[in-house]
């Protein structure tokens, strides 16, 4: 009897699984910060991986305020900012057009949680670029790329 | 030291809490584990007192405005490359929910027994530098028992 064709299949290029290698991991978090972002403006950042280890994204998390005001749970600024990543190592967009930062970025009571975690080499960089849509306000947007430190062993 | 998964060991819930009142640019608070076990980490939470004598209601409870850094004494080792936003890595009190809803590591810290880590609260410019915050550790206790039979 004919057997059906296995689905196991590896789709995501862990350094891990392509390499053979062994890993300790630790919780960290790569931040990148957008202050003053003014209506109808865009702004570029990196994150820059460290050299010690590899980064595997798994959680993602904004913070955004307006002139630094305090806000309770009920009345969070939501950004009307979009956002683009791009791997400078592969030279991949993430996105085949920009997203909108609530739609990707969770809050640290509901992360968003990637569909699957996304490796960065050690010492690659990913390109970041927010554009603010809204007609009015000025955010100060902060990101959390959240994950854990691939260390080789 | 032994790693943790070479060890026999049963684990019980625990939380550390570190109560801070921030009064500056720059707040410290230290946590020391204890020497009877492993602090598994595995959740966070914050709880931010709005002070007065408000009855707080659900949605109303504030967010703290802080950014937070953890440095593990022990290793030395910050655990984020600069200060983050405390409602980005702990939980707290969420919309529509009647209780507070946690942070979930993505995967949990351990921390040697007698070690312990600092926590450093700072402020962006412009933003509050006065706020009473309640962090809570949560994860579990884990008691090696080696030649224990």
């Amino acid at each position: 009897m004919a057997q059906a064709p296995s689905r196991v299949q590896t789709l995501n290029p862990e350094p891990a699984a392509q390499y053979q290698r062994q890993f300790t991991e630790d919780f960290t978090v790569y931040e990148l910060d957008f202050l003053g972002l003014a209506a109808g403006t865009s702004a570029n950042g990196s994150v820059q991986i460290q050299a010690d280890s590899a980064f595997k994204w798994t959680k993602a998390c904004y913070y955004a305020d307006i002139d630094a005001a305090a806000f309770q749970v009920d009345t969070q600024p939501v950004p009307n900012v979009s956002i683009t990543i791009q791997d400078s190592g592969s030279g991949r967009s993430l996105f085949n057009l920009a997203v909108p930062v609530p739609s990707i970025f969770g809050f640290g009571t509901l992360p968003f949680i990637l569909p699957i975690p996304r490796i960065f080499l050690a010492r690659s960089s990913m390109a970041v670029t927010v554009q603010n849509f809204d007609a009015a306000a000025t955010y100060n947007l902060r990101l959390s790329f959240i994950g854990t430190k691939l260390f080789q062993m | 030291m032994q790693p943790l998964d070479a060890m026999n060991f049963i684990e019980d819930d625990c939380v550390y809490e570190l109560d801070m009142v921030t009064a500056g640019i720059l707040t410290t608070g230290f946590i020391q584990i204890q020497g009877d076990s492993w602090f598994r980490w595995t959740k966070s939470l914050v709880y931010k007192n709005p002070g007065g004598e408000d009855v707080l209601t659900t949605g109303a409870q504030p967010i703290p405005a802080g950014l937070v850094q953890i440095r593990d004494l022990g290793s030395q080792r910050d655990l984020f490359r600069v200060a983050v936003p405390i409602a980005s890595v702990f939980g707290g009190p969420a919309k529509n929910k009647s209780t507070a809803v946690p942070f979930i590591l993505p995967l949990p810290r351990l921390f040697k027994p007698k070690s312990s880590f600092q926590v450093s609260v700072s402020y962006p410019a412009g933003a509050a530098v006065a706020e009473t915050l309640f962090f809570q550790f949560v994860g579990t206790k884990c008691f090696n028992l080696a030649g224990a039979r």
